[in-house]
């Protein structure tokens, strides 16, 4: 990468070249007191000065700065091309070999061979103390011809170190990526509320500890296909934060993420080769997050100035669960349309808005995997091909009630409820073994809500899984909490849960104004 | 059985040094000496001139390309066989161009190393 | 850094164990290096530079180093020069043979051992660090890959 500086710096340096081969060499004799101040001048400026004889060899006393560029004592008497010979690639060393040549048979023209100079900007490496490679350094080589003293041709070189403006160039075009990349992730980031956001972030930096956990626990002789039903599990906690946040940056690294733990579930015979490709989707996740993590820093300032009143706090879920529904209906051909102005979040107890908050995004997600159809299929059932989901609220004396609707056409209930019928009956018929069946009823309802339990026609999607070992813990939580869910379904029509959740007590500290 | 062949090995690893010694022992060789750095390889090879020289590339010193050329102009009829990690193309059309006769790449077997070695002595 | 550079270094070192001493070993899982340090009883160093810049190191137990020099010397008893060597050696081949993926403009540098639980190898700060477990006949080693 040439910067416009540098190349100018290079034009500069073979004209300097020119005259300094004139000055040098027109009365070589008389000149040769004062070679030895202008290398020491050059040595200031940085600029390396050193002679070719006819046979590549390099001649005596080359400058100091010369010689501190390729890190050697004793750097006279030897060929060029040798002190290259490990320090740049074989193809540059075999490209100046053919150059030099050129450049000391003078029945080429100078101007035209100083295009071919493969010199002219070149990396070259040094070991440090250690032994080790050091960082390389960007030299560029200027050679003009001169005759020396007894008429042979022979060639001045010039080297210039250009490394910082390299450097500084690449560390600008870094950080000019960097800006614009994190622009963009931040206009993203903006439209969230800093809380929702910094949950977000330990959710995100939770599963990746747990990942990383995993991976690094897993002993070489154990299965490691074991370990990949943890793995996907956190990964779907991964999505589905990001999905809900809309984020689309961190969603693409997370589903790719996704893609490459579902490649290896399905392999016969998995080996620790295998998790490279999660391994370095795990390396990106990590930077992404360390990024935000640092946007973060920027936000709170602004969030802080721009904060608007807590009534607004309350459509943060309903975005949430907008975003949700848009994402699920992209993937799967299903259209909802959202209703919730008899939703009031501030109405529930502040205890209760995080798992209320959990409960709504677990069932939303339950709902449209399971109980909506897609709009196509709603049209060939002549119903509104757009489901509505409905979302209301309601605060008693003692009690918050949530009520969730949908309208979706309970197919899968319908065929289980069927299904459960048919056995019923069946049992009936096979010796009386009816007193083993349950009521079809409850059936349906444990069926519905038992996680293990498949209820799609291709048994079981991973995805489908977890919406419903989700959807089962959140229940769990709800009823921790003295929350009880009551389901009314009614065919063809809607499907309506009820959840109540008491008030919490009260603490005893609080103060009675008489 | 004739004079045995002479041979010198230069490697910076005493393992693999050792190794050369122990897979080709069952050949009619003489160790005459051994090197760990390059330019300690060339000086030694003044000293002894062998009839062979088995040659790593990534040394101290003076890298093995560099020591190929530096005995081949003392002795441009030495046989040389390179030892090496490097894999790749480049450097083992490097070292032929320089006069290496034979080319093993690390990690090998003893057969492979016989191999290598046989050529050198037809 | 990229997946098939892993996979280059991966199949590297099962092909030096499986080679050497006709038995195969084991890579585990690879991981992201965090500030936990990877360092067993000797480190071979190797720093890459060229078109891709970083370092590589193999660390192994003395047990290990002197079981596998036992094995490739044929002989019962091995110095611990012999086993410092080995490690150098073992850090050279893998990242040399790596070259053949990566062409002579990725150059390695002579290999730098390091003896004793040092508190950790110090990586370049710019790239992660993955680190490969690798089993061979129930000893545990690591090989820690960063570049660029």
């Amino acid at each position: 990468m040439e910067s416009v500086k540098f190349k100018s710096r290079n034009i500069c340096m073979d004209r300097f070249a020119e005259k300094l081969a004139e000055y040098l060499f027109t009365n070589s004799d008389e000149m040769k007191p004062s070679t030895g101040n202008l290398i020491n001048m050059l040595d200031m400026l940085d600029i390396g000065l050193f002679f070719l004889n006819p046979n590549g060899i390099v001649l005596e006393e080359p400058s100091t700065c010369f010689q501190n560029f390729f890190k050697e004592n004793i750097i006279h008497d030897i060929s060029f091309l040798e002190l290259l010979n490990g320090r740049v690639p074989e193809k540059t060393i075999h490209d100046t070999s053919e150059y030099l040549n050129l450049m000391f048979d003078d029945e080429h023209d100078e101007k035209t061979l100083n295009e071919l100079n493969p010199l002219k900007e070149v990396e070259v490496y040094s070991k440090n103390d250690h032994g080790l490679w050091s960082d390389p350094r960007h030299l560029s080589f200027t050679f003009k011809r001169f005759k020396n003293s007894h008429g042979e041709q022979s060639l001045i070189g010039l080297v210039r170190d250009g490394s910082s403006v390299v450097e500084l160039l690449k560390k600008l075009e870094d950080v000019e990526k960097k800006n614009h990349r994190q622009i963009q992730w931040l206009i993203s980031l903006l439209h969230i509320d800093l809380p929702l956001l910094n949950e977000f972030v330990s959710v995100i930096e939770y599963e990746l500890a747990r990942i990383d956990l995993i991976i690094k626990s897993t002993q070489t002789g154990t299965e490691f296909s074991t370990i990949i039903p943890k793995l996907v599990r956190s990964i779907y906690h991964i999505n589905s934060s990001a999905v809900i946040m809309n984020l689309d940056f961190f969603t693409k690294e997370s589903f790719r993420f996704k893609d490459e733990i579902e490649a290896i579930k399905n392999k016969p015979d998995v080996n620790g080769h295998d998790f490279v490709p999660i391994v370095m989707g795990l390396g990106n996740m990590h930077r992404m997050l360390s990024e935000i993590k640092e946007l973060m820093k920027h936000i709170k300032g602004l969030d802080n100035s721009l904060r608007t009143t807590r009534r607004f706090d309350g459509g943060l879920i309903i975005r949430l669960v907008e975003n949700l529904i848009n994402h699920l209906t992209e993937l799967s051909g299903k259209k909802i349309i959202l209703k919730y102005h008899n939703f009031d979040y501030m109405g529930i107890p502040f205890k209760y808005r995080q798992i209320i908050k959990e409960f709504i995004i677990a069932l939303t997600r339950f709902v449209i995997e399971f109980g909506i159809e897609s709009a196509d299929k709603r049209k060939s059932l002549n119903v509104n091909p757009a489901a509505t989901i409905e979302i209301a609220s309601e605060l008693n004396k003692n009690v918050f009630t949530l009520h969730f609707r949908h309208d979706g056409n309970l197919i899968q209930i319908e065929r289980i409820l069927q299904q459960s019928l048919d056995e019923h009956q069946k049992a009936l018929y096979d010796n009386n073994k009816i007193e083993n069946c349950m009521h079809p009823g409850s059936e349906v309802m444990r069926l519905f809500l038992n996680p293990d339990i498949s209820m799609l026609d291709n048994k079981g999607t991973s995805e489908g899984k977890q919406i419903m070992n989700d959807f089962e813990l959140v229940k769990k939580k709800l009823k921790m909490h003295g929350g009880r869910i009551k389901v009314v379904f009614t065919s063809e029509s809607f499907c309506e849960y009820t959840v109540t959740i008491p008030f919490p007590a009260k603490t005893k500290n609080t103060i009675s104004h008489s | 059985m004739g004079q045995p062949t002479k041979l010198m090995i230069v490697d910076d690893s005493s393992i693999i040094r050792k190794l050369i010694q122990n897979y080709l022992n069952e050949y009619n060789i003489e160790i005459v000496g051994e090197a760990g750095d390059g330019k300690s390889a060339v000086e030694l090879f003044k000293q002894l001139r062998p009839d062979i020289v088995t040659m790593d590339i990534v040394m101290p010193e003076m890298d093995g390309l560099s020591v190929i050329d530096e005995i081949r102009k003392i002795d441009s009829s030495i046989k040389i066989m390179v030892v090496t990690a490097l894999s790749d193309k480049s450097t083992g059309i490097e070292a032929i161009k320089r006069g290496a006769k034979s080319y093993v790449i690390k990690p090998f077997t003893p057969d492979k190393l016989k191999h290598a070695f046989s050529k050198l002595l037809q | 850094m990229r997946e098939s550079d892993l996979h280059f270094f991966i199949d590297s070192t099962l092909n030096y164990f499986e080679e050497v001493t006709r038995e195969k070993a084991q890579t585990g899982i690879p991981y992201l290096k965090s500030v936990d340090p990877v360092v067993l009883d000797y480190t071979g160093i190797i720093g890459i530079s060229g078109k891709r810049k970083g370092s590589i190191y193999i660390t192994a137990s003395h047990k290990m180093l002197e079981y596998l020099a036992q094995i490739i010397l044929k002989q019962s008893y091995v110095s611990n020069t012999d086993i410092k060597d080995l490690i150098g050696e073992i850090a050279n081949t893998i990242s040399g043979n790596v070259r053949q993926a990566y062409g002579s403009d990725f150059m390695i540098s002579v290999p730098v051992v390091v003896e004793g639980h040092a508190k950790d190898i110090t990586m370049p700060d710019d790239f992660q660090a993955f680190v490969i477990p690798i089993t061979w006949k129930s000893y545990q080693s690591f090989l820690v890959v960063c570049l660029e």
